[in-house]
Formats: structure tokens, sequence, C-alpha cells
């Protein structure tokens, strides 16, 4: 187990391209099971590879465990096979001529462990991800969900100070995803390796992490635990990518200990502080909400944060049932679970030019610096 | 009713005329192995020729001579390909992108060029004995008349073809298996060992005999090189018999038959011991296929691939250059007279002709007969239309003497037939089956993705059967079509072995006359200048080739944009633009699966 630190790591591939990875700094604790979250080209996969010492970092420092392994300036480079690192690759990776046993030995037998030590090592292990009665097989015999083990089963055979996982569950179907997360998650509990874990699935990210970094352009745009993340984004691009779904403009009226109000066309609405603190009075800013956590009702009792707004489509999607609102200027998706519609409505549900009210709970909603901040002068308003 | 009635009798004419083009002169190779006398005429039947070759002494000499020189020019080819094939791939070597294009210029170039060119630079005069000087007795240090001489003209040939057929593997293995080794602690020299070699090792030694088998069919060489140093192979054992007195033809077919046998079973045992457990087609998503840098290394692959290219490539054409000009080969001079004796020979303008024919109908009839098979073994229903591609499989390993000679019976032994022998048309029907199996390779690939959804695509959106021909199916092909005219018209135009055999005084071929010009008459100097102007013939080929390539991709690209889309992966017009930058990437993708049955 051991603690990595990240600083200023930069990753340039050519001269002409923006560099991958620019100036990262990420300090990973001991046990922890940390996270690189973000869209495809966003610089995780490679910041993982640097660590890994699969890829030579153009600037920066990377140490693990207190000990140096890649700083260019100082032309330090620790070869991969020098790190006591296991890694779980996206394709599995597993070698075709050999068998099962002898994949997950491997790393054993570079380490020169005992043929009988060996043999004891590679039972336990594969006896922990279900696959014993395997250990014979050809790797490449297994099915995806199965050589996805015997990976996991390689890498944590020599109990190496570090984990790796880049991107291990894409390959697998949503279901065997599923159980393969779920198996992670026991896997990290019993050893407490620290991790660092590589994905483009936000669902993933917040079920397995202690802390979550989201990256943009080989930049962060937040860290945080998967609560953070989820609930409090800090901007538009963190929001989007968690899952909000509905993004509309204000104007923050008033702050102050408990809570931000904005003007939303006219109508005031409270946001609870945690969402955001650092706002000033009449600075225009988007607020977001997810679809999910609108809740739609007859207009009636008196809530805070309520809006009339105008059925313009119904979808149903099975499980759900997606309305869309017409709220002054604004388009808002709400969805309602199936089962909450007839509890609702019990005498019929609305239908396309209906009204109906929707309330929004403070703490559900996040307040973000309007995109149009990041935009030249001229084209703010 | 009436329509499947007729493609019925369709496809059994096409298999009825494969049958007949491809495996009757096979047959009648073993007719011929039976009976005593030559083709056409009376004889008897008996094993008198399998007696008089198999009963005699040198003929199992021959056949360890054989072995000794597959497995000499082998070793060679596999280590120098190899090399070559990691230094491309792989490593961040200056010039590493000129190498493919070097070496499928290796590849095209008629093995004659290089024995020949070698034969000048170890003459007393040549390049290589002013800089090797000569030995106590006066002879030259390094002679290509020799075992040496064979081999290793055979090998430098030989590595361009392992080289095309192993780049395609090197540049498959998963990049993540050896990250995977590096993380689990193994260093460089145990990723190699434990991870690389253990991989490849189905495909290194499927190569070793395919290739080995390919070596034992070689005529070119071996007639050039080995006979003047009393060295028979195979191959030229039967053109021994065939062209001297009194000509042996049921011997020369005994002998014919037992190569063919060796090769059948090499080739069994090959893909019986092998199967599938080609480890190649395990693929992953890599992270990336960059090339790596390896530091110092990379000039010693730099320098590797430099000296491989002045031996094989530019010594031997400066040596042709300097001796076209020689007033008689090896006496200092300058003239033109060779060159301008060439235009003014009758014999050399038809021999020309001859060549460009074979060269331009021959490569089109294989490809198109190629295209026709895979095609009809992808959309027949019927259990038989597999046999065509299997008949022509089976041709695949049939050295070209053998095949000449096969030929011979064929055609001689039946009175209709025998019309054809002496005029041009033998030589065009003999290239074509012995390069069929190359098309084949080259097409079956692309035809074989050829979806047939893509078609019923354009019939429902109002393509008539022609015009979806014409629409869908050639503009997705067309790029792998002209790759595989190409190819085999460069080999077609070549070949020495058939045209040695089949040719008659009026249906000389350049490569024929060069090696007459060689050996029989003794004009090197003329025998340099007609070789270069072959040359200049298949590089005018090849740059037209890329010309039209160019211009095909250019007109695509227009109608693209006058169309007024974006080029996406989604546009299915686009397959083709894709196949074009396919083939500028890496023009060998074609070429790769091509070279097996190659020289």
């Amino acid at each position: 187990m051991a603690h990595v630190s990240i600083e200023s790591l930069q990753k340039k591939y050519s001269p002409k391209t923006p560099p991958a990875v620019q100036s990262l700094d990420l300090e990973i604790e001991e046990g922890e099971f940390l996270t690189l979250l973000g869209p495809s080209g966003c610089g995780k996969t490679t910041t993982l590879r640097c660590v890994a010492g699969l890829e030579r970092p153009t600037g920066g420092q990377v140490s693990i465990g207190g000990k140096v392994v890649d700083n260019p300036a100082q032309r330090v480079h620790v070869a991969p096979d020098k790190r006591d690192i296991g890694m779980v690759f996206q394709s599995y990776a597993l070698w075709p001529h050999m068998s099962v046993a002898s994949n997950v030995g491997y790393p054993l037998r570079m380490r020169k462990v005992s043929v009988n030590e060996r043999a004891r090592r590679v039972r336990e292990v594969l006896e922990m991800v279900g696959l014993s009665e395997y250990a014979s097989r050809m790797a490449t015999d297994l099915s995806g969900g199965q050589q996805q083990r015997v990976a996991l089963a390689r890498a944590l055979v020599a109990t190496p100070q570090l984990l790796l996982f880049d991107e291990p569950l894409s390959n697998l179907d949503a279901r065997l995803r599923q159980d393969m997360r779920s198996e992670l998650r026991d896997m990290h509990k019993r050893v407490g390796t620290t991790s660092i874990y590589v994905t483009h699935d936000q669902e993933e990210a917040v079920s397995l992490s202690t802390r979550i970094v989201l990256l943009n352009k080989g930049e962060i745009e937040q860290v945080g635990s998967p609560r953070e993340i989820y609930w409090h984004p800090v901007s538009h691009f963190v929001a989007d990518f968690v899952g909000y779904d509905n993004f509309l403009s204000a104007t923050v009226v008033s702050t102050d200990r408990q809570s931000v109000k904005v003007l939303l066309d006219g109508t005031e609405v409270r946001l609870s502080t945690s969402a955001r603190t650092d706002v000033r009075e009449g600075q225009k800013v988007d607020i977001a909400v997810r679809s999910s956590s609108v809740i739609l009702g007859p207009p009636a009792r008196e809530k805070p944060n309520r809006f009339d707004g105008l059925i313009t489509d119904i979808m149903y999607l099975g499980d759900d049932f997606i309305y869309e609102l017409q709220l002054g200027p604004h388009q808002v998706t709400v969805s309602i679970r199936t089962a909450e519609v007839a509890n609702l409505w019990p005498l019929g549900s609305p239908q396309v030019g209906d009204t109906v009210t929707a309330a929004i709970a403070p703490e559900s909603l996040a307040c973000l610096p309007s995109p149009a901040m990041d935009a030249p002068a001229l084209l703010r308003v | 009713m009436n329509r499947i009635r007729s493609t019925g009798t369709l496809l059994a004419l096409f298999l009825l005329f494969i049958c007949a083009f491809f495996g009757y002169p096979l047959a009648m190779l073993v007719y011929g192995a039976f009976r005593s006398g030559q083709p056409g005429t009376d004889g008897e039947f008996g094993v008198a020729g399998f007696v008089d070759s198999y009963g005699d002494p040198a003929t199992w000499e021959t056949l360890w001579a054989s072995v000794l020189f597959a497995v000499g020019v082998q070793t060679i080819g596999i280590i120098g390909g190899f090399i070559f094939a990691w230094i491309s791939m792989r490593t961040r070597t200056p010039g590493g992108r000129s190498i493919t294009p070097i070496m499928i210029t290796i590849f095209a170039i008629p093995t004659l060029f290089f024995a020949i060119s070698w034969g000048m630079m170890t003459s007393p005069s040549g390049l290589l004995t002013n800089i090797f000087g000569v030995g106590p007795d006066g002879s030259p240090r390094l002679n290509a008349y020799s075992w040496f001489g064979l081999i290793v003209v055979s090998g430098l040939k030989s590595i361009s073809v392992m080289y095309l057929l192993l780049m395609g593997p090197v540049r498959a293995l998963n990049r993540s298996l050896e990250e995977a080794a590096r993380l689990s602690g193994a260093n460089n020299i145990r990723l190699f060992s434990d991870i690389n070699i253990p991989i490849l090792l189905p495909t290194l030694s499927g190569l070793a005999i395919l290739g080995f088998v390919n070596s034992l069919g070689q005529l070119d060489v071996a007639l050039i090189l080995g006979v003047p140093a009393a060295i028979y192979v195979f191959p030229t054992q039967i053109y021994d018999f065939l062209a001297t007195t009194p000509i042996r033809y049921d011997s020369a077919s005994a002998l014919a038959l037992l190569l063919i046998v060796i090769i059948y079973v090499l080739v069994a045992i090959r893909s019986k011991a092998i199967g599938n457990r080609n480890f190649i087609t395990v693929t992953g998503k890599a992270y990336r296929i960059e090339k790596e840098e390896i530091g110092g290394w990379k000039w010693v692959g730099l320098s590797l691939f430099v000296a491989y290219v002045a031996i094989a490539l530019v010594l031997p054409l400066v040596q042709l250059i300097i001796g076209s000009f020689q007033p008689v080969l090896g006496v200092t001079g300058f003239t033109f007279k060779h060159y301008a004796g060439l235009f003014d020979s009758t014999k050399v303008i038809r021999a020309l002709e001859n060549t460009l024919f074979m060269g331009i109908v021959g490569g089109f009839v294989a490809t198109v007969l190629a295209v026709l098979i895979s095609y009809v073994a992808l959309r027949s229903k019927s259990r038989w239309a597999q046999v065509p591609e299997l008949i022509v499989w089976a041709v695949v390993a049939v050295p070209g003497i053998v095949l000449a000679l096969a030929i011979t019976w064929a055609y001689l032994s039946v009175p209709g037939l025998q019309k054809l022998y002496g005029s041009v048309w033998i030589v065009l029907i003999a290239l074509v089956i012995v390069v069929t199996p190359i098309a084949q390779r080259a097409t079956s690939g692309p035809v074989g993705q050829l979806g047939v959804e893509l078609e019923e695509s354009a019939r429902i959106s109002g393509a008539s059967a022609p015009k979806m021909l014409l629409t869908i199916v050639v503009p997705l092909i067309g790029p792998t079509f002209l790759a595989s005219w190409f190819i085999t018209g460069v080999m077609a135009a070549g070949s020495l072995d058939i045209p040695i055999l089949l040719s008659s005084a009026k249906t000389e071929t350049v490569s024929l006359l060069v090696y007459n010009y060689y050996t029989q008459l003794g004009n090197g100097s003329a025998a340099a200048a007609l070789l270069l102007l072959l040359l200049a013939l298949l590089a005018a080929g090849g740059a037209l080739l890329m010309g039209v390539g160019a211009l095909l991709k250019r007109i695509n690209a227009r109608r693209m944009i006058s169309r007024g889309h974006l080029v996406d992966d989604a546009d299915p017009t686009n397959t083709f633009d894709r196949n074009e930058s396919d083939f500028d990437d890496d023009p060998t993708s074609k070429l790769r699966v091509t070279t097996a049955a190659s020289n």
C-alpha cells in the first residue's frame, strides 16, 4: 500500500497538439480508491499510464510510496516492471499462449517466488475471484467476464503496493458490469490496496470510489467525494457529465448563510447554501437540476420554489414518464416514476396542454457560474 | 423457377471450367509420369520414369541439395524479414517509413535480376570483386556461382517476402499484452522470450514451412547461379531432363510428382500442427500503436537496413547499369550500342510486346477469375460453390516449372488443343494458373467483406443488378482489384520458369530473352540493358497504378464536396475512401496476404 503523489504532471505527445495532461496535481492517500472520471480525450488514461510508467511524462513529478518514479526534469524514470504495480487492462490483456494459472502466476514468477509458494498463492487468488476450477484452461477460452476476473487475479496476486484499473468493465455487458462492480468493491474492502480507477461511466465512479477526480481537457474540473460530485457540481461541465439535464439561467438577488436567492424570470428561487457560496448579488448564474429531482403535483399547497408549467410533451419509457414543461421561456424536462404518477393523480394523469405545478427542493438545485462567463466580454449581455 | 435453373446451370458451367482449367493439367502430369514418350506421341504405360529418376542416386543428392538450399534461404529470409518488420513496425528508426516501399520494390523485381546482377558483381571485374579482391588462386574471393551465392541471393529476395508477410502480425501484436507483462515485472528480454516470441511462434513456423515449400520449387536463381557450379536442385533437375537430349518427359514428370508430394505433405503438416493456434487473431483495443524510442539502437537498425538495400538493390542496379554500357561485359569502355541494338531487334520488340501482353492480360484474367471464384463462394448457396476455391488452393503450392510441364502434357496430348502449343496463349494460360492463387489471396478478404445487405439495399433503393454492380460492388473492390492486377501482372511479366518451357521462338518474353542473352549467347551487356528495360517497364506500371489510385481518390473527394456533405464514417461511399487511404498508409495491406505463394 502506498501513497501516490502527482505534482504538476504534464504529458505532451507532440509540440503541435495541446498537451493530453497539463499541470495536474493530485495526492492519493494510502488505501484510497480514487477514480479518474471524464469523457474520452480528457487525459484520464494518460494520467493512469504515466503512473504505471507506460507513458513518460514530459513535465512534473510522480512518486509512489514516497519514491520518485518519474521526474523528467531530473531525468528520473523508473521502468514499469520496477514499480510494483498491478494493473487491469480494458482489453484484459491475457496472454493467449498461457493457461489461466500461468497468466496469474506470471507476476510471481517475475518476482522469483518459489514454485510451491507460487502455486499456493495462485490457488488462493483464483479462489477469491471464483475461478479455481479454471486454473488449467487456456486464458482466452474463457468468457469475457471470466477473463476480466483472471486479469484482476493477475493484478492482485503479487500484492502490489498500487492497483491501477483502465476502464476494466467497459467491454462487459450491462448485467456483468454490475456484478463485477460489486465484486471490485468487495475486493477493495478486503485487500485495501491503494487504487486508481479510470472510467467514463459516472455510475461506476460514484458506486466504487472514495474520491472522484473529474477531468476535462487534461485539467482537473473538480475533486470530491461521490456525494459532492453528484450533488454539488462546481461547473456546467461537471453537472452535465454527472447527469444534470436542466440548465436555467438566472440572476442572484441575495445571499446569506443558509441560502442563495436567485431570480428566474421574475420568480424568486431559493437554493441551499451548500450548493454554492461564492456568488455575489447581481451575478448571472445557471441553476441546474436533474429531471428526476423535480416534483410535480396539482397546483396546491405552499412550498418553496414552485412554478406553474404547461405540459408540451409526454413520453412513456416504461419505468418512467417524461414530461416536457414550458416554464416561462424555459423548457424543463421532468421524469416521474410510473408508480408515482398514479399516486400523484389518482383521478387521471395530466395531458399535453394541462398546467401542473413543478416544485424543486433547494438542496437539489446546483448553482453554477454561467458558461457565458467564460466567453469573451463582447459576447456577454 | 426458370431463373433458379439458369443460375444452377451457370454455376455448373463455371465449376466445370475451373476444374478443367486448373485441375486437368495436374491430372495429366500424373498420367505423363506413367507413360513413356513425348506428350502427343505414341507411348507405353509403365513406371520407367520412376525407376529412371528414383533409382538414380543423383536424384537423392538433388533432394538433399534442395532441402539445404531451402533451409538456408528461409533462415536468412525469416530472420531478416522479422528484424526489418520489427524495425519498421515497432521502432522509431530514422527512415523507417521507407522500409515498406523498398521491400515492395524488391519483392516486385523479378528474381532474374538478382541472380544475373550477382553473377556480374562477382565476375573478375565486378563490383564485389573490386571490393573484396581476388584470392591467392586469382579467382574472385566472393563467387556467386556457388552454394554461398545461391543461398545469399535467394535469401536477399526472401527477406522482402518475409517482411511483407510478417509486418501484419508484428504490427498486430497486442501492446497491452506487453504492457501487462511489464507491469507484472518482466524486463525487455523476458518480455520478448515469454510473451512476444511464443505469441508469434505459430505465425513464424507457418511462414517457415510456406517459405521452405516455395524455395523447393524455385527455378531462376538455381538455374543461373547453381547450374554453372554443378549444383542441382529439384527444379533445375526437372528442367535438365527436359532441356537435354534425350528428353525424358517421364522422368521429369516423376520427379515433379515427388516434389508435389513433398510440398503437399509439408503443407498438410503445417495446417495440422498449427490449426487454429494462431494467436495473432487475438486482438484487443490497444491504447496506442505508436512506435517506440529505442535510443542508440535506432542507428543499428538504420545501418542494417542501409546495408541490406545496398547489397540487395543498389549495388546490383549499379552493376547492371555499368554492365549495360560496357562494350563487352567486364571490359572497360562506354557504348550505347546495346541499347541501340535492343530497339533494332525485332526479337526484342516482339518479346516486349509478349511481356506486356502477359503482364496486362494475365494479371487481369487472373484477378477476374479470383474475384469470380470468391464471389461465387460467398453468394451461391450450393455446396459445390466452395469447390473452385479449393482447387485454386491446391494449385498454390505447385512450382512454375512443374506447372509448365503439366500444361505440356495437358495440351499436347489432345489433338484439338495441340494447336495452342507454341502460341502465346499456352504461355498465358500457364501464367494465369500460376498467379490466380495469388490474386485469390489478394482479393478474397475485400470480396468476402461485401455484405449482402449492401447489395440488397442498393436493389431496394432502385438500382438494377448491373447498376448495383457498377455503383456499389465495383467502387468497393476497385482498389483491391487494381492492386491485385498489378501484383499478378508483375509476377506474370517477370516469370522465367513458365516461358522457359512453353515459349516458342515467336512467343519469347523479355525474361526468357534476358536469360538466353546471359547464359546461352554470352552477351551479358545486352542482357543487362534488356533487364534494365524490363525494370523500367515494371516501374512505369507501378507509377501508373499509383497515379490511378491518386486520381480515383481525388475524384472521390471532389464528388464528396460537390454533393455538399462531409465525409463521415456512416457514409457508405466512404468505404472507398478508407480503402484508398489504407492503401496509402500501408500499400501492402493487399500484398501482405498475397506473397505467401510467390517466389
